[in-house]
């Protein structure tokens, strides 16, 4: 079982979808120092994903209309998010200048006396901000933890972009086998605005939300589309990738025609984001080959055709990939 | 030593044209003096650029009070390098984030001319470059330093620049876990 990685936790025939790497570490860590630590029972961590459902509401006034993509939003409701980082009154809402060229005070003699390398601490805050701003963000993290200055620092010029970066759990999201339909588990009184927001765009899966409304008003969970991949805060639903502790939804332009000569083929999506390291990500189509079952071959999976297909060379199988930095 | 070959190519530029000169004199804080071409000077310097259409650039060297000799000589060598290789109005990137557009690699010369630098004097580089408003310089020293820190551990980052921690260790373990995500494996 790994927690790190794709974070699918496979466990006694559910494959769990949690939200974020980070959310699932953090309970597991919770829960660790709680009882000695893993190896974890299967149920006993389905329990304790159940009892550790941390749910808060954080909004961030200061920090998220701003930061958060434009289409996130309008709605001005306070987001329900897997973030929940206090807000931080700290945070200016100003955003700085890129770079002001100012004057600084040539160092005094008295101040090289304290040593010589801590120099770097007398550089101009703008510029130490510019040093900070291109470490990915745990490199950000990171020197948040070397002084208070540069707390300060990173709190101010916000370079750790707290809305991307979720840190406790708001819910999981389970694909059951045999259900077509993804399930989330959390709490009723984020659930609705929660999940909601993630099928406001497809009218058939909202239509499948009234219909499980007074269920899931009772359970505390609600239906939702399937879960093709998910990758820390991003999941993979419907060629959309939504975030669904910001509402962020991004369709996925359609996909260039595969080459006809293929039969039985189909795209199997996946997702690949890691928000510490880089604020974009990719989506990998990755073409599968219909087993054919075939009545002489009724245990193998890989028919003739994905025999021939699978030989190299040549694939006419195409790997498809969008990517969030290019766009395209 | 370029700059010194620079100097003595400026000697002889000043008597052979003193009315129509092509370069730059600047003073360091300690009184020495550089020759840099004009023309390199304004395109990579902002601050320089408007000394220079300002007519406020002294021909007996003009006074850089903020900036040391060797942080000056630092500033002059990148522009003489900078003028020997492909000068390209690319390379001068706008505001860098990691948020928002990717930092232009530096070139395999700019690597080299910061990779011997001592960090004191890349220090000063970049606080001579932030003066004299010199964008792609500031990019890739700020660049070195934060290459400096990449990958790094908060203990090491304050062992490579000598950093007093002045966390308490309770601080400490709070600021970590908010950060938890950030220490996951270490």
């Amino acid at each position: 079982m790994s927690i790190d990685g794709c974070n699918i936790l496979p466990i006694a025939g559910v494959a769990l979808h949690a939200p974020a790497r980070t959310c699932a570490y953090h309970v597991v860590r919770t829960r660790a120092s709680l009882q000695p630590r893993l190896p974890l029972q299967p149920a006993k961590l389905l329990l304790s994903f159940g009892g550790v459902t941390v749910i808060r509401t954080a909004t961030h006034p200061a920090v998220s209309p701003r930061l958060r993509p434009a289409a996130s939003d309008s709605r001005g409701r306070p987001s329900t998010c897997l973030v929940t980082g206090e807000s931080r009154s700290r945070v200016s809402s100003h955003i700085p200048d890129p770079r002001p060229r100012k004057m600084k005070k040539p160092r005094s003699h008295m101040e090289t006396d304290t040593s010589t390398t801590a120099a770097l601490l007398l550089l101009p805050e703008d510029v130490l901000a510019d040093v900070l701003r291109r470490l990915a963000p745990r490199g950000v993290a990171a020197c948040r933890c070397v002084c208070k200055a540069w707390r300060a620092l990173v709190d101010a010029h916000a370079l750790l972009r707290a809305d991307l970066l979720p840190r406790s759990l708001a819910g999981i999201l389970v694909n059951f086998h045999g259900l077509y339909a993804t399930e989330l588990f959390s709490h009723p009184s984020t659930a609705s605005r929660f999940s909601v927001e993630l099928h406001v765009d497809d009218d058939l899966l909202a239509r499948s939300v009234e219909l499980d409304e007074d269920l899931s008003r009772h359970l505390g969970y609600r239906p939702t589309g399937v879960v093709e991949d998910h990758c820390n805060v991003l999941l993979l639903i419907n060629n959309m990738v939504v975030n669904p502790a910001t509402r962020w939804c991004f369709h996925l332009p359609p996909s260039p025609p595969s080459r006809a000569d293929v039969d039985y083929t189909y795209d199997v999506g996946h997702l690949v984001h890691d928000p510490t390291i880089s604020p974009h990500y990719e989506v990998f189509l990755v073409p599968r080959l219909c087993p054919l079952f075939d009545d002489s071959e009724n245990d193998s999976p890989v028919g003739p055709v994905a025999e021939q297909y699978s030989e190299w060379p040549p694939s006419p199988c195409v790997l498809r990939v969008f990517s969030s930095k290019t766009e395209r | 030593m370029e700059v010194d070959k620079g100097k003595g190519e400026a000697e002889e530029t000043r008597k052979v044209a003193e009315a129509d000169r092509d370069t730059v004199t600047l003073k360091s804080s300690d009184g020495k003096l550089f020759e840099v071409s004009k023309e390199a000077a304004a395109r990579l310097s902002t601050v320089l650029a408007g000394m220079i259409a300002g007519g406020s650039i002294d021909d007996n060297g003009t006074d850089l009070k903020q900036i040391g000799s060797e942080a000056l000589e630092n500033v002059v060598d990148y522009c003489n390098k900078h003028a020997n290789s492909i000068p390209s109005a690319a390379l001068i990137s706008s505001s860098i984030s990691f948020n928002t557009a990717p930092f232009k690699e530096p070139e395999e010369w700019e690597r080299k001319f910061v990779d011997r630098l001592s960090h004191d004097a890349l220090f000063d580089l970049v606080e001579a470059a932030n003066f004299l408003g010199m964008e792609r310089l500031l990019d890739v020293t700020c660049h070195k330093i934060s290459e400096m820190m990449k990958g790094k551990s908060p203990d090491q980052i304050r062992e490579v620049f000598n950093i007093k921690n002045d966390y308490t260790k309770e601080e400490l373990e709070e600021i970590r876990q908010e950060l938890a995500w950030a220490f996951y494996d270490d």
